[in-house]
């Protein structure tokens, strides 16, 4: 069984939070809580057969790769095509780094 | 609301009679979205101008007597996860409300190539994440069968458009079933092909192992239709597989003779209503009416899967969303350092399930709950491939329901398992790649639509649409669809 050897509670969601670089409202740390409580609780069903020592691969067939030799890559005007603002041959973006020194 | 749906096949025969123009079928879109989208809300929104652009040129190929297709000048729509230049693609989420996409999904981009009118986009769950999409941040979309009831999700625009007759076809996306679980709901048909046949390069990720585009349509000979188009490698998505057969439309009527099939019924029995069961019953006869051979087939603890899900589409949506920071696209909240920012940015502008899945994902990749519970849920899911590799040794095709119940009301209250379990059914093709379709059956006590859900091994796409074709003539053509002049 996946046992949780955690309390389930509002102190340890907001640090969840941190970790997840999101900043919650404190009206919604309860119903957080309280659902992730519910499918933790739940999870805690799933069986470990890790101890099987059964494969752990990808259920997946991974994806057909190229040759692993060098490729052109796009060309200039055709990155710059996707750019919603310009300048020279450059992306524009909003600035939203006030105040930090961007190091070339 | 409910009246004959738009059949993608007798749109694209008119077109090559030349008995329509591409120009009156967008009109014909056009008029139904005004007529019914304002109590459905499939659309989040509609590019008149350009698709009447589009009809235009389509209309001047057909006259000049170089279509791109057969398809050409056919209108569709997609899910708001989809790129389209030029228009925004929100993910229904108020982080994307103003972003506008400056490319088009290589999805659409390979319709638009074969002279398909894009009409719009339409609603889903926040980032595809949720089973109705009443957690959209944008809007209400309703089930055309009953408006007091949900269309599914989290592709639910998607098959709610097709079953108002809105478009003949949409794309929408398949992580845990969000393409089958709303088409089952509306009545209509919701294909997952083998994960990597349709490219994901410009729609957004979820769960990346898991996430599929799929198609919703009318019809199971639509579907294949459409598939055709899209079944092809692309460069730009890395996981993107060459399909070995992609022709599909000729296999449609090859029928079911010898196929043998195998029955999920200790799983229906376990899981869904009486009257799910009793339509898998009548799936089942009509299969071996028509020459296929059924037997019982298992899979090993079917709530084990549903619990993997949980835990692995988690921890893949924590990673994937990460960059929704609030720097590289998308709206940007106050704050006084750049962290900050992002963390303001998420908190303002995600909705619940989002931040409830994300917070989800980070615990299960913590220390210690990544030993206890991110590690059993990647072997059970090696287990789930490794039954169904085993179980078509000796089927061609897996039988069972789509959902454990038809369609919920609007205003039922579900709790985040309860919301989850909706997929039951429908995880397991996720979990192993695997190509699954849901074909519309009957009707459930609420006289809602039910589905039954066929899964075939890899790049067996072709046993989906024979198995789909027998089961909608048999218990759809002929029984409630007809009915209701479907």
């Amino acid at each position: 069984m996946a046992v949780m050897n955690r309390e389930v509670n509002e102190e340890w969601i907001r640090r969840l939070a941190e970790l997840s670089c999101i900043a919650l409202r404190e009206d919604e740390v309860a119903s957080l809580t309280a659902g992730i409580a519910e499918i933790l609780k739940a999870l805690e069903r799933m069986e470990d057969t890790s101890d099987r020592g059964d494969r752990m691969k990808d259920a997946v067939e991974l994806a057909e790769l190229r040759e692993d030799a060098p490729a052109s890559s796009l060309e200039r005007e055709q990155l710059l095509a996707a750019a919603e603002c310009r300048l020279e041959d450059c992306f524009l973006v909003p600035r939203v780094m006030d105040g930090d020194e961007v190091t070339a | 609301m409910m009246e004959k749906q738009w059949s993608l096949r007798e749109s694209v025969a008119a077109l090559v009679a030349g008995r329509v123009t591409s120009r009156e079928l967008v009109m014909r879109s056009l008029a139904r979205i005004e007529e019914c989208d304002a109590a459905v809300g499939a659309f989040l929104l509609v590019d008149t101008e350009g698709a009447l652009r589009a009809a235009a040129e389509s209309d001047r190929r057909w006259t000049e007597g170089l279509p791109l297709s057969p398809l050409d000048g056919i209108p569709f729509a997609v899910k708001d996860n989809f790129c389209a230049k030029g228009l925004k693609t929100t993910c229904a989420s108020r982080f994307l409300e103003d972003y506008v996409s400056p490319h088009d999904a290589t999805a659409v981009s390979l319709l638009k190539g074969a002279g398909c009118v894009l009409m719009g986009k339409l609603n889903m769950d926040e980032f595809a994440m949720g089973s109705s999409t009443r957690s959209s941040a944008l809007g209400l979309t309703r089930n055309p069968w009953d408006v007091s009831r949900v269309p599914g999700g989290s592709s639910g625009g998607s098959a709610a458009a097709v079953a108002a007759g809105e478009v003949p076809f949409a794309l929408g996306t398949d992580t845990g079933g969000s393409v089958r679980q709303p088409a089952s709901f509306c009545g209509v048909v919701g294909l997952k092909p083998t994960y990597g046949v349709i490219s994901r390069y410009g729609v957004a990720s979820f769960a990346s192992s898991m996430d599929a585009v799929g198609v919703v349509t009318p019809s199971v000979e639509d579907a294949a239709l459409v598939l055709e188009c899209l079944a092809v490698r692309d460069p730009l998505d890395a996981t993107s597989r060459s399909h070995p057969a992609p022709q599909f439309i000729r296999d449609t009527d090859q029928g079911v003779e010898g196929l043998r099939i195998g029955v999920l019924s200790e799983f229906a029995e376990a899981a869904c209503s009486p009257r799910v069961q009793a339509l898998l019953r009548q799936g089942i006869d009509q299969l071996v009416l028509a020459g296929a051979e059924a037997r019982g087939a298992s899979l090993p603890r079917p709530d084990q899967a549903l619990l993997c899900y949980c835990a692995l589409s988690a921890v893949e949506a924590a990673s994937n969303l990460a960059r929704y920071d609030g720097v590289r696209y998308g709206r940007t909240a106050n704050g006084s350092t750049p962290m900050e920012r992002a963390s303001n940015s998420r908190g303002k502008y995600f909705g619940h399930e989002v931040k409830s899945r994300i917070l989800l994902g980070t615990a299960l990749l913590t220390d210690d709950m990544r030993e206890s519970h991110y590690r059993p849920a990647r072997h059970i899911r090696e287990q789930v491939s490794e039954a169904f590799r085993a179980l078509f040794a000796s089927y061609d095709l897996i039988i069972g329901p789509t959902t454990p119940t038809g369609a919920f009301g609007m205003d039922e209250r579900l709790t985040d398992l309860q919301m989850r379990e909706m997929d039951l059914c429908t995880v397991y093709a996720n979990l192993a790649g695997l190509p699954a379709i849901t074909v519309p059956a009957g009707l459930d006590e609420n006289g809602m639509p039910l589905g039954l859900q066929l899964i075939a091994p890899s790049f067996r796409e072709e046993l989906l649409f024979r198995g789909g074709r027998v089961l909608e003539n048999a218990l759809w053509r002929k029984g409630e669809g007809h009915a209701r002049g479907l």
